[in-house]
């Protein structure tokens, strides 16, 4: 379980919350869109065991500051993450990514590779993912639903029951973390800024660099996530070369919520050191 | 084209139209869910301010549009009462709005303006956090009863005016929602304003009623006779008791709580002499400000009656009419009366028997006088020596029961010494016990400390004696006990209630209480209430004259008396005499007749002419001379004229016309020296208290016998004839 209380560190001017746990090579833990932190807690124990353990909530995200004037996309996550853990005096770690989590984990590893020992990418954005073009963002179907979730707990409700395979685990405590950021205004505008900064091109542009990596990758995905399409996950195992590809039935888009046992064991097998 | 790609064609035709369908569809859904949303924000905010920002935020998100604002008209600006921008943070914003023609605004009706067109009408227009000019600007009129002038704002960068335009109608269902609402708001807001304004007048003549009542209420409750508010509005009739005070609750036995429960018939004493008939009739013709008085019998709780003297008057009260009543308990008051009544009969009668007995001693006199006369002429073997001497007998019989009226009346003979009680009770127990029946087993219970008292021996002896008879007469052939009880006592206050019976006489001090307790068939209170009415006995063979010689005693010696009675369980005789050493001198009693000496003069001065005969003929037994005047006057010439023969004077003390005292005064001025012997029916203490300071030569008390007379006029020396 995270702890009640995260801790913050200033970074570029804006503070990130973050739930540091266990000892051990260090890990971090990036979480995608609609959700932050929470979404590892049923992992970070188990992984904990053998490793320091860092659950980072991305700017405009959970306990994190929410200015509206940084760009949230990929691209500037991922800087914005380098000097996180550069802050923690962490070296190199592993990145484990979910959702837009995945696609920074991606842009990371290809830009810094010496910072990132070992990428993991769960269900996650790669390539041309996203479909649309940033300046009509607010305009397209996909983000006006998810704007409707931020103004109605009914409607998110059906986004995450849509991302879960096992629906009875979507009870008013878990709602209760993924309506948390919405009851503001401040974190509605967070969240809408966040749709609106998504760019293709953070990811497009690292096609190739992909293609060149040495860094080990572990692709996992649920296999009946709706949000994102198999070809996502299947194509990034193509293209990344000796990546593995883990597809978990009974799985969906919050993978964390129906399998977190398997997660936490094909984690901690990726990441067990070379005999 | 094949076939194969016409038909290819066409379906990617309809799959558009069917795609922009779906679009469509789906706005339309957005759209209805949008006004969801705003209804369901209209229907559950509170605040102006906070309505209108959840308004414009959720317009803003779902309609994708960057900037709303609600604006309100000041002079040629306008003020932002609301703002949302979906890429600004929650900070208080500068945003800056200026016309250029405050008369064109607000606008008639909802409209979409280019660029050009809001140049028309804004002469500036300054959103922080946006770059460039609005590319289009929506105005939605709002309309509120507060404020006509205010209206909804819409900023778009991303859309065209005609663009824009498509969503006005959807934007009027907005403001729609959102006026009424708002208009619902103010309307709450002023009926708050206007309740607590009416809450405050409330409070505040409610506190002022508060102390009003509970001005009322110390007034009420600290009467301290009796109040009573008794509703009267039905016609011809008392009902319930509407209000009380503490003291009318007290008086009748009830809490406050239970009189306030009753109806005014439960107060009042049932049968004649209540008087509520005739307190409530009058009550009815009472005008405006006038009063009605009554001595009424109220009932308490126990149900015992009490008098009350009721003040009544009628009074409107919020409309309705009550009786305002003030009793007052004047039991106490009644009890001193009967007191003092009881006093003042029997200090009547005392009159009455004093005056009966002072005559009647007077006949006494004559007729002893002359029956010792007879007897001195007959021989012992004489007939009708032996009749002569019986009647004598019974006329001295007849002059003890004179000294018991004149003992009733306070004036019988007085010999005033120190007694004590304890000794004058055991010394006569033998007499007392003779005086009643071997049934009858005496109690003493003699408290050794009590103090003597002042007063005659043989009046007190006649007191103890006449109460222990009349217990054992009360007590009868049945076995039964008098118990005589003595204690010191000190008397701080005198209580006529405690003491009815004693007058004016008991004053405050030391006093030696006697009890006189029988176990006999007590009294009636009628019975009580006449026992010391001289004559009044409930025996077929009394006189009537014991107790009333009782109280007189008493009453002479500055006493109290009391009787407490229960029939069928016995009596009570309670008396105080005052305790004291007096300065005491006993007189003499008539001492023995002296041997015959020298012929005397004697000016007999009498109203009563069988006195002067008697007196004349005893006198003239013994060979003396009498003079008789029949009053004052003719005493007073008679002895003008026979200073020189005259050796005494024998002076009646009561007389008509010219008194006793006066004679003597003028005798004393036409012979200085001549002895005067006073003679009386009354006591010689109250006789000679009359002849204070003169000089007596003796006193007879009539009725006297005929060797008293002869000794005083033969004890006197013969060189005491007047020059």
């Amino acid at each position: 379980m995270l702890q009640a209380d995260a801790q913050r560190v200033r970074i570029q001017g804006h503070h990130l919350a973050y739930h540091r746990q266990g000892h051990g090579s260090p890990v971090l833990l990036v979480h995608g869109i609609t959700t932050y932190s929470f979404i590892w807690r049923n992992l970070i124990d188990g992984l904990a065991r053998h490793h320091d353990v860092i659950a980072v909530d991305l700017l405009g995200c959970g306990d994190s500051d929410m200015p509206l004037d940084p760009s949230y996309g990929v691209a500037a996550h991922a800087e914005r993450l380098v000097a996180f853990t550069q802050a923690l005096g962490l070296g190199p770690f592993a990145f484990v990514g979910h959702d837009i989590g995945g696609g920074i984990a991606q842009r990371i590893t290809v830009k810094h590779p010496d910072l990132v020992t070992h990428a993991v990418v769960i269900n996650g954005v790669a390539f041309d993912y996203w479909p649309v073009q940033p300046i009509i963002t607010m305009r397209t179907p996909i983000v006006r639903q998810m704007a409707m979730a931020t103004l109605d707990m009914g409607a998110f409700k059906l986004i995450v029951q849509r991302g879960v395979f096992h629906k009875e685990r979507v009870t008013p405590e878990l709602m209760a973390y993924f309506w948390k950021p919405m009851q503001t205004r401040e974190g509605r505008k967070a969240f809408l800024h966040f749709a609106e900064s998504l760019d293709n091109r953070d990811l497009t542009d690292i096609t190739d660099d992909l293609r060149r990596t040495k860094t080990p990758f572990l692709i996992i995905r649920g296999m009946d996530d709706v949000y994102l399409r198999a070809e996502n996950s299947h194509r990034l195992h193509r293209e990344i070369p000796g990546s593995r590809l883990v597809e978990i039935a009974e799985a969906g888009h919050f993978i964390q919520e129906d399998q977190p046992d398997r997660l936490v064991e094909e984690l901690n097998a990726f990441l067990r050191p070379n005999p | 084209m094949t076939p194969d790609a016409e038909n290819l064609e066409d379906l990617r035709d309809r799959l558009r139209v069917l795609e922009k369908e779906n679009e469509l569809l789906a706005e339309r859904a957005e759209d209805i869910s949008m006004l969801g949303l705003v209804a369901e924000q209209t229907g559950t905010s509170s605040d102006p301010r906070e309505l209108l920002g959840a308004v414009l935020e959720r317009v803003c998100i779902l309609k994708a549009i960057p900037y709303g604002a609600c604006l309100e008209p000041n002079g040629s600006f306008l003020r932002v009462t609301s703002a949302y921008h979906v890429r600004r943070s929650e900070e208080a914003s500068t945003d800056d709005f200026q016309l250029r023609d405050p008369a064109l605004w607000p606008p008639r009706k909802t409209v979409a303006l280019d660029p050009e067109e809001c140049g028309r009408l804004f002469k500036r227009i300054a959103i922080e956090g946006q770059g460039p000019a609005p590319i289009a600007v929506a105005l939605v009129p709002l309309r509120t009863s507060e404020q006509p002038g205010a209206c909804l704002l819409f900023a778009d960068d991303g859309r065209t005016s005609e663009e824009l335009a498509s969503l006005l109608p959807l934007l009027e269902r907005v403001a729609d929602l959102t006026q009424a609402r708002l208009d619902n708001l103010s309307l709450i807001a002023r009926l708050q304003r206007l309740n607590m304004n009416l809450d405050l007048d409330v409070a505040e003549r409610t506190e002022s009623l508060r102390r009003s009542e509970a001005r009322y209420r110390i007034l009420f409750d600290h009467v301290p006779d009796g109040v009573l508010l008794v509703d009267a509005d039905a016609e011809g009739s008392f009902g319930r008791i509407e209000d009380a005070n503490e003291a009318a609750a007290v008086m009748h036995g009830y809490s406050l709580e239970e009189l306030q429960e009753l109806h005014i018939e439960a107060l009042t004493a049932p049968g004649p002499g209540s008087r509520l008939d005739s307190f409530e009739a009058r009550i009815w013709r009472l005008r405006p400000g006038e009063t009605v008085q009554e001595e009424v019998l109220h009932r308490r709780k126990d149900g015992s009656t009490f008098p009350v003297e009721a003040i009544g008057t009628l009074i409107n009260l919020h409309g309705r009419q009550y009786v305002l009543g003030f009793s007052r308990d004047i039991t106490e008051r009644k009890e001193a009366e009967q007191a003092m009544l009881m006093t003042q009969r029997t200090e009547s009668v005392g009159v009455l028997a004093g005056g009966i007995a002072h005559d009647f001693n007077n006949l006494l006199t004559a007729i002893m006088g002359q029956t010792s006369i007879a007897m001195d002429r007959m021989d012992e073997q004489t007939p009708g020596r032996e009749n002569l001497w019986k009647a004598l007998n019974a006329a001295e019989k007849a002059a003890t029961l004179t000294q018991q009226m004149l003992a009733y009346s306070g004036r019988g003979k007085f010999t005033i010494q120190s007694v004590s009680i304890n000794w004058l009770i055991q010394e006569n127990l033998q007499f007392l016990a003779a005086a009643i029946t071997k049934h009858v087993s005496f109690k003493l219970d003699l408290d050794e400390r009590i103090p003597p008292v002042t007063g005659d021996p043989s009046q007190l002896q006649q007191v103890i004696m006449n109460l222990v008879i009349n217990g054992a007469e009360a007590i009868g052939n049945a076995p039964g006990t008098i118990t005589i009880r003595t204690r010191d006592v000190c008397v701080e206050q005198a209580d006529p209630t405690q003491w009815p019976l004693s007058g004016q006489s008991l004053a405050p001090g030391a006093f030696v209480q006697v009890e006189v307790v029988d176990t006999g068939c007590g009294m009636s209170p009628e019975v009580r209430s006449r026992i010391f009415d001289p004559f009044f006995s409930t025996k077929a063979k009394g006189h009537g004259l014991g107790l009333s010689a009782v109280l007189g005693i008493i009453r002479g010696h500055g006493g109290g008396l009391a009787v407490d009675s229960v029939l069928g369980a016995g009596t009570t005789f309670r008396i105080l005499l005052p305790a004291g050493f007096p300065d005491l001198s006993s007189k003499e009693t008539v001492s023995p007749g002296t041997p015959r000496t020298a012929r005397r003069t004697v000016l007999v001065i009498d109203d009563e002419d069988y006195m002067l005969e008697v007196v004349h003929d005893t006198l003239a037994t013994r060979g003396h001379e009498s003079l008789l005047a029949q009053s004052g006057e003719q005493g007073i010439e008679m002895l003008s004229l026979c200073r020189d023969r005259i050796d005494m004077v024998l002076l009646d003390l009561t007389m008509p016309g010219l008194g006793g005292v006066e004679t003597f005064h003028r005798l004393r001025t036409v012979a200085p020296k001549v002895p005067v012997v006073l003679s009386s029916g009354f006591a010689e203490e109250e006789a000679t208290a009359q002849m204070m300071g003169m000089d007596l030569a003796g006193f007879l008390q009539k009725p006297y016998l005929v060797s008293e007379l002869i000794r005083v006029v033969e004890s006197l020396p013969t060189s005491s004839r007047q020059e």
